[in-house]
């Protein structure tokens, strides 16, 4: 169930549909700070519907987040979050810009929120979590968007263009907000990646995918900004879309301070075989695909870790170190 | 090829035209003299320049549609989104509506896109075809900003029978049959024609420079329409006419090339209904004419669950006289009401409508070596005043060989059901896009040879365009632009004759600067950047060469880069040859037939007309005419025509 504190956070590392749920060593440290996974599912939404409309209210929330909403009642429009259970991950277009790629929200949760960002949206915190950090967010892509990308429209292109050489991308930047300032720092996603020389490796993300923001600090809310390489006259011609779910929230209680970043330093960095790093404490090491897989995990000791990684594919990863005081998180690059 | 092999498909071609009924000229057999139906003062040419298209040239055109009339001729840029697909004009660096089309003098736009697709004007539809440059709103109304583009019938009074088959094919699947009837007696004439067309439009293209030829997919097209006038002399001052119009396009709307596949097609149906009268006097003339347009377009993408029906209704009544107030001066007036309405899903309340008033008025002067006329007009749009439109234009003659022509006018276009009415971004309080237009041009006529010059300028402010409005998360109708053109125009034509041989050289070249006046974030416009799809040269040229039956013909075009939604297209040339040979061409024959062969696209140039549509390479089309007629005898003869 979702909407409960809990101290687990939900990692999508499956590329075939199998959904791990990976106990992080925040379950170990219980007097330390807790977590909320926000997931939508406390709206009550029908199976296979959906809500462009948070009336008076003008967000939907659920758990310690909100989702603004505008909703134009003379023109049937909307803007800003919709809240879907619509399953049709199958037909293209804009008559579908309710679905999710997926086919349901994450971790085979029934609800998820649709993102338009026709402008920038944004992801209120509120409650104990309001100022807190979040850890991280589930997101996938619009079925819109994913086959208006996959396939091209009359409006959008077929990413990869006409030679499938184009280096496209759909990129997902997410800042904060903190005290009124919006952060400088930011982390982007790619929801779509065709900038590989080697055209086998461009992708789509076409599943939901846990996006680390715990480096983001600290928050009021959070912006997203989507951005594509196909655009013209009229901006962007992808479609602004985007899905999103379970929002892992920090909530501090009594008992103790939440995890604080830590900078991991890794070398060499591209790797060839072997990648080293420091880790000041015992915990347990990730190491994560550009489309969201887990491909390695161990547990390491406190000290210099050296990390076989010859058998890797050729590629951008990110290693995530965890332990009871600290996430931390380096982009490796494997030659 | 072996004679049966030609027997089998001469004759197939022939019996693809034998189910249909009507008839129309080809070069040697010439539509009978033209009766002026247009409003006399308001067609007449005074100060603005005109290229006309009789039917003789346009019978040079047979299965072509008017997008490809006009690319192959010049003078308008044609946006084609590929063979038979959908086409819009651009005339001096306007809009595609900014181009007003009439049919025997009423515009039959609808009010949904105030534009029309000119891939469904048949050129079999039109006797003659004019393209009047410049603002001509004081004289046509809305949209009359770049030019006019007129679709005339004509009646044959005293001209006798004459038909017409013609089969045609094609490459790509092309097969079209035409057939069309006219009969000319003393006090009626009556024409009909009709035709069938079917297309797969599959050519081959390269998408892209060292890529494999792929082949174009879900391009079909397929279509059927008539065409029919009756004319009525009840006596010597006064004519009836009667036009009516229908027809039926089914088109299926290709992948672009950044797109895998596409299930889209679209289906037009038309049914345009006319009726003139006119009544002449010694020293008047009184005309009324009235319409009724209805259009249905069913656009569908089953892939995308799409299904987007649209009609609109229009219906239009004029009357105007005119008067000559003495030899050298002529005044005119006229009221206008029409009535407009559309359906759409795209509109959420009740369907709009429209109610039309507008009063006209223009008082030509002649003297010894010229002519002046001033013309106004005024529009009442739902009991609200509309900008004033007045012009004054003037020829001079210089000589026997010059003249001189300038113009100054105010035009104005009004906003569309679309623009006002669509959900969401429809903006009811749109104003209408209106400015002034100047031109001055020389016209040299010598001999055999003709030349003109023409510059113009033209400021449209209120120019509407969609755009994010501040505080609103969607695109919506505003006066949000201002755009200024200005070019030059240079034409030169040749007319001689050897013996039995007649040619013709036609050549051409538009400069045209047409620049947003106002920098916009989105759509993302820079002051003083170029429209898109607003080629800044163009220059055609064309030989034909007639004689013994024979008939040549060659066209080339240049069409200059053109910015476009994503990236510029560049610069194309197209080549155009024709080959004609008419058997059984001796004067008085009361049979004829007509062969011939068309390339299209000669040189096999790769371009797009539309950014990422592809348009196909070197392709042929071959036909056969079939031409009767019998003229009238001595006592069938005119009784009005000694009058």
């Amino acid at each position: 169930m979702k909407n409960m504190i809990t101290s687990t956070i939900f990692f999508r590392l499956s590329r075939n549909g199998v959904v791990f749920a990976v106990m992080l060593a925040l379950a170990l440290a219980p007097l330390h700070a807790q977590t909320v996974v926000s997931g939508l599912e406390d709206l009550g939404l029908a199976p296979n519907t959906f809500q462009n409309n948070a009336g008076a209210a003008g967000a939907f929330s659920s758990g310690n987040i909100a989702l603004p909403n505008s909703y134009d009642s003379q023109f049937d429009f909307w803007s800003g979050w919709a809240i879907s259970s619509v399953t049709d991950n199958e037909t293209p277009g804009f008559t579908n810009q309710y679905g999710v790629v997926d086919g349901g929200g994450a971790e085979g949760s029934a609800t998820f929120a649709v993102g338009y960002a026709f402008d920038v949206l944004v992801l209120r915190l509120t409650g104990a979590s309001a100022g807190r950090r979040v850890l991280g967010v589930s997101v996938s892509n619009s079925t819109y968007a994913y086959y208006s990308m996959k396939d091209g429209d009359a409006f959008a292109k077929k990413f990869g263009g006409i030679s499938g050489n184009d280096p496209d991308f759909f990129r997902l930047t997410v800042r904060k907000y903190l005290g009124g300032e919006l952060s400088a720092d930011s982390i982007d996603f790619y929801l779509a990646d065709y900038r590989f020389a080697d055209n086998s490796q461009d992708y789509l993300v076409d599943e939901w995918t846990f996006l680390d923001l715990s480096a983001l600090g600290e928050a009021d809310s959070l912006s997203f900004i989507l951005n594509s390489s196909d655009v013209g006259v009229f901006g962007m011609n992808t479609p602004a879309y985007f899905c999103l779910d379970n929002v892992v929230t920090e909530v501090v209680t009594s008992a103790g301070e939440a995890p604080v970043q830590a900078p991991l330093a890794v070398f060499p960095n591209p790797v060839g075989e072997t990648l080293y790093f420091t880790a000041l404490q015992a915990g347990e090491v990730r190491l994560i695909d550009g489309l969201g897989q887990l491909v390695a995990s161990r547990r390491v000791d406190a000290g210099t870790v050296a990390l076989p990684v010859q058998g890797l594919a050729a590629g951008r990863y990110t290693l995530l170190l965890t332990s009871q005081r600290n996430i931390s998180r380096a982009a490796v690059i494997k030659q | 090829m072996k004679t049966s092999t030609f027997r089998f498909v001469f004759g197939w071609l022939l019996s693809y035209a034998l189910p249909l009924l009507g008839q129309a000229p080809d070069t040697l057999l010439p539509l009978p003299t033209a009766v002026v139906e247009a409003p006399r003062l308001r067609a007449q040419v005074v100060g603005e320049r005109v290229e006309r298209w009789d039917s003789l040239r346009l019978a040079a055109y047979a299965g072509a549609n008017l997008g490809e009339v006009l690319v192959r001729e010049g003078g308008a840029y044609i946006k084609s989104y590929g063979l038979g697909s959908l086409a819009t004009t651009s005339v001096r660096g306007g809009s595609a509506g900014h181009t007003l089309v009439l049919w025997n003098g009423l515009p039959i736009a609808g009010p949904s896109l105030g534009l029309l697709d000119v891939a469904l004007l048949p050129a079999v539809f039109v006797d003659e075809l004019s393209l009047h440059y410049g603002g001509q709103s004081s004289l046509w109304g809305s949209g009359a900003i770049g030019g006019v583009l007129s679709l005339d019938n004509r009646p044959a009074f005293g001209q006798g029978w004459s038909a017409r088959l013609t089969a045609l094919g094609g490459s790509f699947g092309e097969r079209e049959g035409q057939a069309q009837l006219t009969y000319g007696g003393r006090g009626w004439a009556v024409s009909g024609r009709a035709f069938r067309r079917t297309a797969d439009n599959d050519f081959p293209y390269v998408p892209a420079p060292g890529l494999a030829e792929r082949r174009l997919d879900h391009a079909g097209a397929a279509g059927e329409g008539w065409q029919s006038s009756v004319y009525w002399r009840p006596g010597p001052r006064q004519s009836v006419a009667l036009h009516g119009w229908g027809q039926r396009a089914r088109r299926d709307i290709p992948a672009t090339l950044t797109q895998t596949r596409s299930e889209a097609s679209q289906a037009d149906s038309v049914l345009r209904l006319a009726a003139h009268w006119q009544h002449r006097g010694r020293r008047w003339l009184s005309q009324a004419r009235g319409g009724y347009f209805h259009e249905r377009i069913y656009y569908q993408d089953p892939a995308l669950r799409t299904f987007a029906p649209s009609q609109f209704t229009t219906a239009l009544v004029e009357a105007e006289s005119e008067a000559q107030l003495s030899a050298r001066s002529r005044v005119q007036g006229g009221v206008l009401y029409g009535y407009a309405t559309a359906r759409t899903t795209g509109y959420a309340d009740a369907p709009p409508t429209q109610q039309q008033w507008a009063l006209f008025g223009a008082w030509r002067w002649q003297w010894r070596s010229g002519q002046a006329r001033l013309s106004a007009r005024q529009e009442w749009i739902n009991g609200r005043p509309q900008p004033p439109a007045p012009a004054l234009s003037a020829s001079v003659n210089m000589g026997k060989r010059l003249e001189l022509r300038a113009l100054i006018a105010r035009n104005f276009r009004l906003p569309t059901f679309n623009d006002r009415y669509w959900t969401p971004g429809g903006n009811p309080n749109l104003r209408p896009e209106q400015g002034w237009s100047q031109e001055a041009g020389l016209h040299l006529r010598a001999g055999g040879l003709t030349a003109s010059a023409t510059a113009y300028h033209r400021y449209i402010h209120n120019w509407i365009l969609w755009y994010p409005a501040p505080g609103q998360s969607y695109w919506s109708a505003g006066n949000v632009a201002a755009v200024r053109s200005r070019g030059a125009e240079l034409r030169l034509s040749w007319r001689c004759q050897w013996g039995h041989w007649t040619a013709a050289v036609d050549a051409g070249y538009d400069l045209t600067y047409s620049t947003n006046e106002i920098a916009l974030e989105l759509p993302r416009i820079r002051a003083g950047e170029q429209l898109i799809y607003v080629p800044r040269h163009q220059a055609f040229a064309g030989l034909r060469l007639m004689g013994r039956g024979f008939s040549f013909s060659y066209q080339h075009r240049y069409t200059g880069k053109v910015g476009a939604l994503a990236a510029p297209l560049p610069a194309y040339q197209l080549g155009f040859g024709r080959v004609g040979y008419l058997l059984g061409s001796k004067p008085g024959a009361a049979m004829s037939c007509n062969l011939f062969v068309q390339v299209n696209n000669l040189w096999n140039a790769r371009y797009e007309a539309v950014e990422r549509r592809p348009m196909p390479g070197r392709y042929f089309q071959a036909g056969v005419q079939w031409g009767f007629k019998r003229p009238l005898r001595s006592d069938e003869l005119n009784p009005f025509s000694s009058q």
